[in-house]
């Protein structure tokens, strides 16, 4: 149980990171020659899996630009409308993962608990 | 906390925006102005964006957040208009006027207003995980 609340707070943490990582990408979507990123979760957890306790590491360091994403005249590429998908999808998992540690949370309580229940 | 410097970012943007915003707003009121505190015609001014650093990873990846450079002045020519009544005007009878572009400052103030929404939208849901997280 323990377990899944780590795992579940390191994916939460990742997701935290990425949704920095989207809006830095909104903030600028104005700015010449800006060019779009977005965290590579999947190596980015992979790693923070082999991290002890509750650390993710360096998140940054799986930071990537975004590839395919067209540039513009002024040499930006970020995409207004892409970006929001991103942080509603985003939001989306970070609020899953939520669901799933308070799940985790809640049988951790009701195991300890049961003793006051019989 | 990430989510904090995320809501940093998107505040970043905002301000970016509302000073975008107020130098079109600018741009607009001096339309038809012909002459300013200097003496020679408003001309049009415009904002530069530049992406400023706010972490550097061990493999030179950036997070960025964004600052206002600084505001230039445009070099399109100014108008001239063909007023002799006017007390400005040269012995051939023209005013110099702004050379701003009301249609180009319309569509730049639509698109800052539509940037500093994308803007709030996503403090919004940053704000929305945050107290997600403070609940669980």
């Amino acid at each position: 149980m323990l377990a899944d609340i780590t795992f579940f707070g390191k994916a939460m943490s990742l997701r935290n990171a990425q949704l920095e990582v989207l809006t830095s990408n909104l903030a600028n979507a104005s700015t010449p020659d800006y060019k779009a990123k977005n965290l590579n979760f999947r190596a980015a957890f992979a790693a923070a899996l082999q991290k002890p306790g509750n650390s993710v590491g360096n998140t940054l360091r799986y930071t990537q630009y975004e590839r395919g994403s067209p540039v513009g005249l002024n040499g930006n590429s970020v995409s207004a409308e892409q970006v929001m998908m991103q942080i509603t999808q985003t939001a989306l998992a970070s609020e899953a993962d939520e669901q799933f540690a308070s799940g985790a949370i809640q049988s951790m309580t009701n195991a300890i608990n049961t003793s006051s229940v019989y | 906390m990430s989510l904090i410097s995320a809501l940093t970012i998107a505040g970043d943007g905002m301000s970016a925006q509302s000073m975008r915003l107020a130098t079109t707003v600018s741009n607009l009121a001096n339309a038809n102005s012909v002459t300013s505190s200097t003496g020679t015609p408003y001309r049009a001014r415009e904002i530069i964006f530049a992406a400023q650093p706010l972490r550097t990873s061990s493999n030179g990846m950036q997070l960025d957040t964004v600052r206002t450079a600084g505001v230039v002045q445009s070099n399109t020519p100014l108008r001239l208009l063909y007023e002799p009544g006017n007390p400005l005007a040269n012995p051939a009878g023209y005013v110099q006027s702004s050379n701003v572009n009301p249609i180009e400052s319309m569509v730049n103030m639509l698109s800052a207003s539509r940037a500093y929404q994308d803007n709030v939208t996503a403090a919004n849901v940053l704000k929305t995980v945050a107290i997600k997280t403070l609940s669980l």
